[in-house]
């Protein structure tokens, strides 16, 4: 096991390095220049103003060494300084990070929370009531994109029955519970739609295994039908629910962009999304760098959760 | 129906029984009017072909069957009326009282749980014991079951156990509770013949130990002479004929059990040179010269090669010299390999044009492995294989394409082999349509000439894969074959998952081809009865390696190696009380 943890942390170290090439690449192509943005309508009027800034921020250098640079100081864990403001990529990604994280978190708290038992109940009571109401649930949660979701969930829960604050941030330091409490509305708009997608898995995966001759075994050695379903067919049915969460929970970050505009939180996706606005190099290199490595972070926490689960899993096999 | 008469000394006794399961075409009904008796510490044998009901029988007493099945009847046991439970008081029932073995010990066992916890849940359940207690029976019971170092075995997953020691934990987990029933579904049909041999020992042996009734299901003959005191004859779902095993097999009555008896290989049985396999319908041999001219003509079609090696008679057209093939299971970071497993490790043999080779050999003994290398479906890390003269490993464009249409080779899995997709006419026809020998319509016609040939009819041309059963599948895929009009085909397992009666009409159907075309056949099998009866020559194989080779009759006769000696031992006898019954085999080296 300690083998497989280990060649899992190697590989994604070396995501990383790869991802750290790929995002300075792609955003030195970019078209535009942090400087002309900078200057705004002096720049136009100033050619000397522009090359001269250019040189003072060491953009006119060749990529390569601009690279290293960065590079460089990555391994120091100095991510440069904004080009609009001068203060510290890594302060600003720090603040931000954590907030990302909650989201994320929080939306697949909501998706696994609400997803699992969903599909469970939509597995064991298929054909019944219950489990088609628990379905139409898990249809509608995927069926519905973020920023519908997420306005009808503002709608019911801040205007209507006005339990949640509609949009905004508090630091947790300054008021636990109101801090929560605007974390609720955006968790559930970005977890809602993944809700889905785990209920569908999770009943598929479980109706297959229920249909195992190992679940036979268990209702021959006595168990009760729903305790051969918990024990023996779950377990077993979350192996594939679990490599879908790891592919899926993804495109959570993907689904921040519109979550933390919609409730103004202020996590990684606005900064990015400002920043590249501005052209503002480091900053966005810095940001892109602390996604991937939120990516990453979550496929190796998937990976171990299936070694975990999944005996198969990490061993020689046979 | 005989022996239907109520027994009061019977453990469990069955009246008319009937399971029926809702299909979109309306009910059908899998046990239809199922009565008999199991006596306490008895040994009864359900016997019956795929589809006779002896499996859902085997549910249904347990009332493990799902809904949409539905299951009418009386099942008394032990003076209970089953059927009269509550599901709680029937929990009670299974796995104390009645315990279950399955046939796929891989799996029956729930993969994500260390097979000693599988054990001690039984245990847990029925007598609360705790954890501890309970982990220590179960390693008590992994030694009993005769398995090695059982206390790390009780921390081991099912994967990483052979076949045989999963079935070994499947009898330790019924055994568990000693109950006074066990039901086992045909729990060794999955495993090579010596480890069924053992397990069958074993099985027997916790079964006289425990004072336990068995009810055995099965559809192998030899094995229900060694075990059974009495059988249950079932056919498409209704009980034909049942009585003490030495009357069953003497002096059978129904004319089913009498073809099923005849028509099961019989390994003691020397090799009549020409004789045909009995099949339940008899007057296939009748109109043998009919059908025979029927398919010449529908597989001379497409005009065979004039004299190519391949259909001079006793000419070597297969010769295999030090053949090897190795594969690499673990490679170092850099690709340099680790560990090697030689699957096929220098084999050389001879394979006479019109004859037949089988080649026997237990799971990983490399046949497998040997037989697609054969086909050039793999590539022999050495050694030469040549056809007809020329070195295989050299064919290439029309020598290749004109090689792949005289060498086909059938899979043990037809259900894997054909496209679900495609309709089996058009897969009967993509080989001649892939070598651009005929058009359409010749195409069509030739499909449905060959169907009638395997015993199907020519308007299932129509149908996809899923619409037949595996006994058919197994035939379409012969068909298939047949439709390129090889020279040489290589069988591997090829008629192993068929029920006795449509193996003997597809043996003879081999056979037929071999006296009229000159085929010549590559057998690869394990089922000894059968080989013993088709094949001209025999090679045995073990670990990758020729144990030996010989003309069939002095195989069986006058086996020379131990190993060979031992398989033999192995083959359970069609003889009821036979000596050898309940005389434990030594373990295989």
């Amino acid at each position: 096991m300690s083998k497989f943890i280990g060649s899992r942390l190697a590989s994604a170290l070396l995501t990383l390095v790869l991802a750290s090439i790929v995002v300075f690449a792609s955003i030195h192509l970019l078209p535009g220049d942090p400087v002309v943005m900078l200057l705004g309508e002096q720049a136009g009027s100033d050619p000397e103003a522009v090359a001269r800034m250019t040189r003072e921020l060491g953009l006119d250098r060749p990529l390569i060494s601009q690279f290293l640079t960065w590079a460089g100081g990555l391994f120091q864990g100095d991510l440069g300084r904004s080009l609009r403001n001068g203060e510290p990529v890594l302060d600003e990604l720090l603040r931000r990070i954590p907030r990302s994280l909650e989201l994320i978190g929080g939306g697949l708290l909501v998706a696994v929370a609400l997803g699992l038992p969903l599909g469970v109940l939509a597995a064991r009571d298929r054909g019944k009531l219950p489990g088609m109401a628990a379905s139409v649930i898990a249809v509608a949660g995927f069926s519905a994109p973020v920023f519908v979701s997420g306005i009808l969930l503002v709608l019911i829960f801040s205007l209507w029955l006005n339990l949640l604050p509609s949009s905004g941030f508090v630091a947790f330091s300054e008021d636990p519970l109101l801090h929560l409490s605007c974390l609720v509305l955006p968790s559930l708009a970005i977890g809602i739609n993944f809700m889905g997608v785990v209920a569908r898995m999770t009943r598929a995966s479980l109706i297959d295994s229920m249909a195992k001759d190992y679940v036979r075994l268990a209702r021959a050695k006595g168990l009760s039908r729903g305790k051969a379903m918990t024990r023996h067919a779950l377990p077993n049915a979350l192996v594939p629910v679990i490599s879908i969460i790891g592919i899926r929970a993804g495109n959570l970050l993907g689904g921040t962009v519109i979550v933390e505009a919609l409730f103004d939180w202020p996590g990684l996706s606005s900064l990015l999304v400002s920043a590249s606005f501005a052209r503002d190099y480091p900053l966005m290199q810095g940001s892109l760098l602390a996604i991937f490595a939120i990516f990453i972070l979550i496929s190796l926490l998937i990976d171990l959760a299936q070694g975990l689960v999944d005996p198969r899993v990490g061993t020689n096999g046979g | 129906m005989s022996g239907a008469v109520k027994d009061e000394a019977a453990l469990l006794s069955v009246r008319g029984l009937v399971t029926e399961f809702a299909t979109p075409a309306g009910p059908v009904r899998a046990v239809d009017d199922v009565s008999f008796d199991i006596r306490r510490g008895e040994v009864v044998c359900l016997v019956g072909e795929s589809g006779s009901g002896k499996s859902v029988t085997g549910l249904s007493l347990m009332r493990l069957i799902e809904p949409p099945g539905k299951v009418q009847g009386q099942v008394s046991f032990q003076g209970r009326d089953l059927f009269a439970l509550s599901e709680a008081e029937m929990n009670r029932v299974r796995g104390a009282q009645i315990a279950m073995i399955f046939q796929e010990p891989m799996t029956a066992l729930n993969p994500a749980r260390r097979v000693g916890d599988q054990i001690a849940e039984v245990l847990r359940i029925h007598t609360g014991l705790p954890r501890k207690a309970a982990a220590e029976r179960a390693v008590a019971l992994l030694e009993r079951v005769g398995i090695r170092n059982p206390a790390a075995r009780a921390r081991a997953y099912p994967h990483q156990l052979s076949g045989g020691m999963r079935q070994r934990v499947m009898i330790a987990i019924a055994c568990a509770l000693k109950p006074a029933l066990i039901i086992a579904d045909e729990p060794t049909t999955a495993l090579d013949v010596t480890v069924q041999a053992q397990v069958l020992d074993l099985l027997f042996e916790m079964q006289a130990e425990l004072g336990s009734a068995l009810l055995f299901v099965t559809h192998d003959l030899g094995v229900v002479a060694e075990i059974a005191d009495r059988v249950v004859v079932l056919y498409h779902g209704k009980v034909v004929e049942q009585g003490d095993v030495a009357q069953i097999f003497s002096a059978p009555e129904h004319s089913y059990t009498k073809a099923l008896l005849a028509a099961a290989p019989d390994v003691d049985a020397p090799r009549v040179a020409g004789r045909r396999f009995a099949t339940l319908a008899a007057p296939a041999q009748d109109d043998k010269a009919q059908t025979g001219a029927r398919v010449a003509a529908a597989v001379a079609a497409p005009a065979p090669q004039a004299a190519s090696a391949a259909t001079i008679p006793g000419a070597p057209l297969l010769e295999i010299s030090d053949l090897r093939r190795d594969f690499v299971t673990r490679r170092s970071w850099t690709g340099r390999p680790l560990e090697t497993v030689h699957a096929v490790g220098g084999v050389s043999l001879t394979v006479p044009a019109g004859k037949t080779l089988a080649i026997i050999g237990e799971s990983g003994s490399g046949k497998s492995t040997l037989g697609r290398c054969i086909a050039r479906l793999d590539q022999p890390t050495s050694g030469r294989i040549t056809y007809a003269g020329r070195d295989i490993g050299d064919l290439a464009g029309d020598d290749l394409l004109r090689f792949r249409r005289e060498v086909q080779t059938i899979f043990q899995d037809p259900y894997a082999s054909l496209n679900p997709r495609r309709r089996i006419g058009d897969a009967i026809g993509d080989g001649p349509a892939i070598h651009g020998l005929m058009p359409a319509e010749a195409r069509h016609a030739l499909a449905g000439e060959l169907l009638e040939r395997v015993g199907l009819k020519a308007e299932h041309a129509v149908r996809y894969p899923h619409q037949f059963s595996g006994g058919q599948r197994q035939r379409i895929a012969i068909a298939r074959a047949l439709a390129l009009s090889p020279h040489f085909i290589i069988a591997d397992e090829a008629v192993s998952a068929l029920d006795v009666s449509v193996r003997a009409q597809v043996l003879n159907l081999l056979a037929d081809l071999q006296d009229e075309r000159g085929l010549t056949y590559l057998f690869i099998s394990h089922d000894m009865g059968t080989v013993r009866q088709f094949a001209d020559r025999v090679a045995i194989m073990q670990g990758g390696r020729l144990v030996e080779e010989g003309e069939t009759e002095r195989i069986f006769e006058e086996p020379r190696e131990d190993y060979t000696k031992n398989l033999l031992r192995a083959v359970p006898r069609m003889t009821p009380y036979s000596p050898r019954r309940r005389r434990p085999l030594a373990p295989a080296a």
